[in-house]
C-alpha cells in the first residue's frame, strides 16, 4: 500500500501550501524536502546533466515559488508541481541542447561508503540516460511522467497541453525506437 | 479483436484497469500476435526499466524564502477591490453633498404639500429647514431616508453591472484561451499522424 504524508501524522501538501502561502517557512521547506530529489532526479533524465538538473530544479521550485498563490488544490499537488517542472523543462531544453556528459567523471557520486555500489549505481543510471536521450524532447517527456512519474494519460495529457490519444501515440513512437535501443537491453 | 484495437487498450492492459471481458480479449489477442506481444513486451520492459533507476541526491542548495508578509505584499492583492470602493465611495460623495438644483426631487405628496404651505419654494437647500420646525425636520429625515435607498439600489446596480462585465471578459478569455490550445492539439495529432506514416515534415513541430 502506498503511504500518504497524511497517513503517517505528517502534513497533506495542501495543508503545507496553505501554511507557506500564510508565511510559513517552514511549511515551504518541508514541501521543498518533499520533491526536491524527485525533482532532481526528473531534471537529470530530462536533460542528463547533473548542473543542468540542478539548475532545472531550482527554476521549477522557483516556478512553484512564483506560482504557489494560484494553486487553487482542485488537483494533486504532484500533478501541479509537475506541470510547472514539464513548462520548465521544454523552455530549458529549448535554450539548452540535451548534455551527453552524464557519463563523465562529474556524475555524482551516490555515496562515499561504498565505491563499488556507487560505481554500479551510476551504472545503471547511465544507460538508462542513454536511452533516453535517444528520444526527442516531446517523446522523453512521455516516457518520463509515465514510467518514472506514474501518471495516468488523463495527468499527462493535462500536463503537457496534449490529448490523451497524442500522449499514447508519443509513447508508443517513444517504445519502438527504444526497443532497437541496445543500452536499453543492458539496463535490464 | 484487431491490432489497432488492443495498441489502444495495451497500456490499460498493462495498469491492469480494463474489464474481465476486454482483458481476456486483449490477452487473447496476445497470444496470437507477435507484432502487438512485442509492443507488450516492450512496456512491461520500459517499466522494469524506470525501477532500476537510483534516486540520486539532490546537491546541497538555499531554497528561495517565502518573504516576510508585507502591508505591500497584501496591498497588492487587494489593490483592485479597494481602488473600485474608493471609486464608488467617491462618486456617492459628490452625489450625496451636492446641493439640490433644478427640480426637487419626488418628494411623497405630504412633504410637498408641507413645503409649499411654509411658501418655500421646491427644490430650496432644505439645511435651513432644520432645527425649526420638528414636523418639517421629521419630513426632511424621511426625505433624507429616502434618498439613501435610492442610493443603495444605485450601488446594487452598479455592482451587478461591474459582476456582468468580469464575467464576460473572463467567458472571452476562457473561450480565445481554449481555442488556441485546441489549435496547438489538432496541430500535435496532425505532427504526430504526419510522423506515423513516415512522412518528411519540414521545419520542427513548433515551426508547424
Amino acid at each position: 500500500m502506498k503511504l500518504n504524508p497524511g497517513m503517517l501524522g505528517t502534513a497533506t501538501d495542501e495543508k503545507l501550501v496553505a501554511r507557506a502561502l500564510a508565511g510559513s517557512n517552514s511549511a515551504w521547506n518541508s514541501l521543498i524536502k518533499r520533491y526536491e530529489q524527485r525533482v532532481y532526479n526528473y531534471a537529470l533524465r530530462m536533460v542528463g546533466h547533473p548542473d543542468d538538473a540542478f539548475d532545472l530544479m531550482q527554476e521549477v521550485f522557483m516556478g512553484v515559488y512564483r506560482n504557489l498563490p494560484g494553486f487553487r488544490g482542485d488537483g494533486p499537488f504532484p500533478a501541479w508541481l509537475f506541470r510547472i517542472a514539464s513548462f520548465r523543462c521544454t523552455d530549458y531544453l529549448r535554450r539548452r541542447r540535451f548534455h551527453t556528459s552524464f557519463d563523465e567523471h562529474d556524475t555524482p557520486a551516490r555515496s562515499n561508503a561504498d565505491p563499488q555500489a556507487d560505481a554500479m549505481v551510476t551504472h545503471a543510471n547511465q544507460q538508462i540516460t542513454r536511452a533516453l536521450k535517444e528520444l526527442p524532447a516531446e517523446q522523453r517527456h512521455v516516457v518520463e511522467l509515465k514510467f518514472f512519474q506514474n501518471f495516468t494519460f488523463e495527468d499527462i495529457a493535462q500536463q503537457l497541453g496534449i490529448s490523451p490519444n497524442t500522449a499514447k501515440t508519443r509513447l508508443y513512437t517513444a517504445l519502438r525506437k527504444l526497443k532497437q535501443h541496445e543500452e536499453l537491453k543492458d539496463a535490464l | 479483436m484487431r491490432c489497432d484495437q488492443t495498441q489502444t487498450l495495451l497500456f490499460d492492459y498493462v495498469d491492469d484497469r480494463l474489464a474481465d471481458q476486454v482483458r481476456m480479449e486483449v490477452g487473447d489477442h496476445l497470444e496470437t500476435c507477435s507484432d502487438c506481444h512485442s509492443d507488450y513486451q516492450g512496456i512491461l520492459d520500459l517499466q522494469a526499466q524506470a525501477n532500476v533507476w537510483h534516486e540520486l541526491p539532490v546537491p546541497k542548495w538555499q531554497p528561495p524564502a517565502i518573504p516576510a508578509r508585507s502591508l505591500f505584499g497584501n496591498f497588492q492583492q487587494w489593490f483592485p477591490s479597494l481602488a473600485s470602493a474608493a471609486a464608488l465611495l467617491a462618486v456617492l460623495a459628490i452625489y450625496v453633498g451636492q446641493p439640490a438644483t433644478g427640480p426637487a426631487p419626488a418628494l411623497n405628496p405630504v412633504a410637498e404639500t408641507t413645503y409649499q404651505n411654509r411658501g418655500v419654494p421646491v427644490g430650496y437647500p432644505s439645511s435651513a429647514l432644520y432645527s425649526t420646525d420638528p414636523e418639517l425636520e421629521s419630513l426632511m429625515l424621511d426625505n433624507r431616508s429616502q434618498r439613501q435607498e435610492e442610493l443603495q439600489a444605485l450601488v446594487r446596480l452598479l455592482r451587478l453591472e461591474m459582476d456582468r462585465r468580469s464575467e464576460e471578459t473572463e467567458e472571452s478569455l476562457r473561450y480565445v484561451i481554449t481555442g488556441q490550445l485546441q489549435g496547438q492539439r489538432d496541430i500535435d495529432d496532425l505532427y504526430d499522424r504526419l510522423q506515423q506514416i513516415n512522412y518528411q515534415v519540414p521545419g520542427n513541430r513548433e515551426q508547424m
